[in-house]
């Protein structure tokens, strides 16, 4: 592998939030690189530290009460969590950016789009307010929004959830990071729109070689954009591999199980009973031993609920956290 | 009444008044249901789908007469509702129940698992002592999944999954004859999606339960119903059984919603429809058909006039001027 195509390198990321009840292992010895222009799924059900991990590359976890505890995350090289804060500043919406889920929540009401757009313009690049707007009014155009110059002024409320989410869009992409962190992007929006998003975010990432991170619990939008994934659970990494590899053999029972239980509008057969995955996701205050995934697996034996098996690679570029492995 | 029809609505409309100004006048309608003729067959489920705004949980609650229809014509068994008084109202609300989508909010927090699955039978006189409805209650959790000691709990005590499981007992608890379920698993985990899913058909199944099931999810409805209805805008735009929907879909509409729901295989390549532009307010909905102003086959008749639903093989029905 080129090592200059390396983009992100994330090496045993330990992340914890101490809690009155206990201190909560949110994301539990993570480690995994993305390419240049790479798109990465990352997928896992609520609590598995998916979010947790994209808040820690931008350094957004709020410390207390969540903690940085150990790992490295190398952006470009450079160590990230080494970092001051005005150097991580300088990287935040310049190099790296994030979309998140809820784009009434995210964007700030009381300032109008062309404002929340140019601001990381102004603050990265140093345009002056004229400069900016013109680039605001570009930005729109980039996303899709019609008139432009007219809706530079509007306020978030007086746009749709799709308009608002492209606005998150053009912020996200104003500086052309060399990243976008998108959390959830299309969760909030309805099929259609949520459609017209992907596509868009396809079509930037390919016009200005952004790579992408996309975390979200739904398989059929990473199945549409992940060209790797990889799968969490209960704060670890499960599996990785290339879609196709993960879709096509998964080779972990929680990959397995979730890919059953997913209803698809392809196989259509006469109201058959959904494969479950029996059991609820653990509480991360309360972990079992050995693998996490141990009480709900169906393949589950012995040494599962002794020991925590490590990643074994499965075969090129697939790699599975189970027992079952051990001997490939 | 058809044979079997256990619910029928005719020309039903819905439009809230929006009032502004200085002397709070009438400035517009929301039409929220703009003229829906539909009908729910004994034992069957339907599925209701369509994107925000398309007027399917507003649809769902004038059923059950938690709003009041401006228009129409809403017969179960046989009689309009829209004419019974509160009395009766309330006696046939003990047939007609309902499942909310957000299970963090529809059910009372200061209430336990006894009072919210076991009030509606005192208030109704199923249970006549304590004793007898704690009884009735043990009974209906086991049939959900819930254990017995969850009884004296409070829903903030419990997971996502089994507070609908909670939801779902109250709605069992008086042996209804109809259940809305307005988005029931939409706020769940994919692997918790899957439980409750197969708990509404086991309980159907024993139970002779009809079922309205109202998502926006394709892939769930299909899954689950046995005939599916498409609206947009206010109004059903196609109706067919679930495997001419899915297989065949006829309105342009419903291939654009087919073609962006994502499937789970990266193998699979689509030719995709991206529509173009945000779903028009239903404050203004376009004139016409209400869907011309974002379909790829527009004809210049389909901003003048209002194509009706017809029947185009049996049992399959479309609003579209490509079909006469």
């Amino acid at each position: 592998m080129n090592m200059a195509d390396e983009l992100l390198r994330i090496n045993q990321l330990y992340v914890s939030f101490h809690t009155d009840l206990g201190v909560a292992r949110a994301v539990e010895g993570v480690s995994f690189t993305l390419n240049r222009g790479e798109t990465l799924g990352i997928v896992g059900e609520s609590g598995c530290g998916k979010s947790v991990t994209a808040l820690s590359i931008m350094r957004l976890i709020q410390q207390p009460p969540g903690k940085i505890e150990s790992g490295e995350i190398y952006f470009e090289g450079e160590n990230l969590l080494h970092l001051s804060n005005p150097e991580m500043r300088r990287i935040r919406g310049n190099k790296i950016s994030m979309i998140f889920q809820e784009p009434m929540t995210s964007l700030n009401p009381v300032f109008d789009v062309g404002d929340q757009i140019s601001e990381a313009v102004r603050l990265h690049q140093g345009l002056v307010t004229e400069e900016a707007i013109q680039k605001s009014v570009e930005m729109l155009r980039l996303v899709g929004i019609p008139s432009p110059a007219k809706r530079v002024h509007d306020y978030p409320h007086q746009m749709s959830g799709g308009m608002r989410q492209r606005v998150m869009i053009a912020m996200a992409l104003s500086c052309q990071p060399k990243l976008m962190i998108a959390d959830e992007p299309t969760t909030a929006l309805d099929v259609t729109i949520q459609a017209q998003i992907l596509n868009l975010m396809q079509k930037l990432k390919e016009e200005m070689g952004t790579a992408i991170i996309l975390i979200t619990h739904n398989l059929g939008v990473i199945a549409e954009m992940a060209q790797n994934v990889i799968v969490m659970y209960a704060g670890r990494i499960m599996e990785w591999a290339t879609a196709e590899d993960l879709f096509g053999t998964p080779r972990h029972p929680y990959t397995e199980g979730l890919l059953k239980a997913v209803p698809r509008l392809d196989q259509i057969e006469k109201r058959r009973r959904l494969y479950i995955i029996r059991g609820i996701v653990p509480s991360l205050l309360d972990l079992p031993m050995g693998c996490k995934f141990n009480e709900r697996c169906e393949k589950s034996f012995g040494k599962c609920f002794e020991e925590e098996p490590p990643l074994f690679e499965v075969s090129l570029g697939h790699t599975s956290r189970c027992w079952l492995h051990e001997r490939s | 009444m058809k044979n079997g029809e256990l619910v029928r609505l005719e020309n039903v409309k819905k439009y809230f008044l929006i009032k502004g100004g200085f002397f709070s006048k009438a400035s517009g309608h929301v039409k929220a249901v703009d003229g829906v003729d539909l009908s729910i067959f004994k034992g069957e489920t339907l599925g209701l789908v369509g994107e925000s705004g398309c007027g399917k949980s507003t649809l769902g609650r004038l059923i059950l007469r938690l709003e009041v229809a401006t228009e129409g014509r809403i017969l179960f068994e046989g009689g309009n509702i829209l004419e019974y008084d509160q009395k009766t109202m309330r006696q046939l609300r003990r047939d007609m129940q309902i499942i909310f989508q957000d299970p963090y909010s529809s059910l009372n927090p200061r209430k336990t698992v006894e009072s919210i699955v076991g009030d509606p039978l005192s208030i109704n006189n199923v249970t006549r002592s304590n004793s007898e409805k704690k009884e009735k209650v043990l009974e209906i959790m086991k049939e959900v999944g819930l254990r017995p000691e969850h009884i004296s709990r409070y829903p903030h005590e419990f997971s996502g999954g089994q507070r609908q499981r909670i939801g779902i007992a109250r709605a069992l608890a008086l042996k209804p004859k109809l259940i809305i379920c307005d988005e029931p698993v939409s706020a769940l985990d994919v692997s918790i999606q899957g439980q409750i899913i197969n708990l509404l058909q086991d309980l159907q199944e024993k139970y002779h339960l009809t079922y309205l099931f109202i998502a926006h999810d394709l892939s769930v409805v299909e899954h689950i119903s046995n005939r599916v209805a498409v609206m947009y805008l206010g109004r059903i735009v196609e109706m067919s059984t679930n495997e001419r929907i899915y297989k065949n879909p006829k309105h342009p509409y419903t291939q654009a919603l087919i073609s962006a729901s994502p499937i789970p295989d990266p193998k699979i390549r689509r030719e995709r429809i991206i529509l173009e532009g945000d779903v028009p307010s239903p404050i203004n909905p376009p004139d016409g058909c209400h869907f011309h102003s974002r379909c790829p086959r527009e004809s210049p008749l389909c901003n003048r006039n209002t194509p009706d639903l017809i029947e185009i093989e049996p049992g399959h029905y479309v609003r579209c001027f490509l079909y006469r």
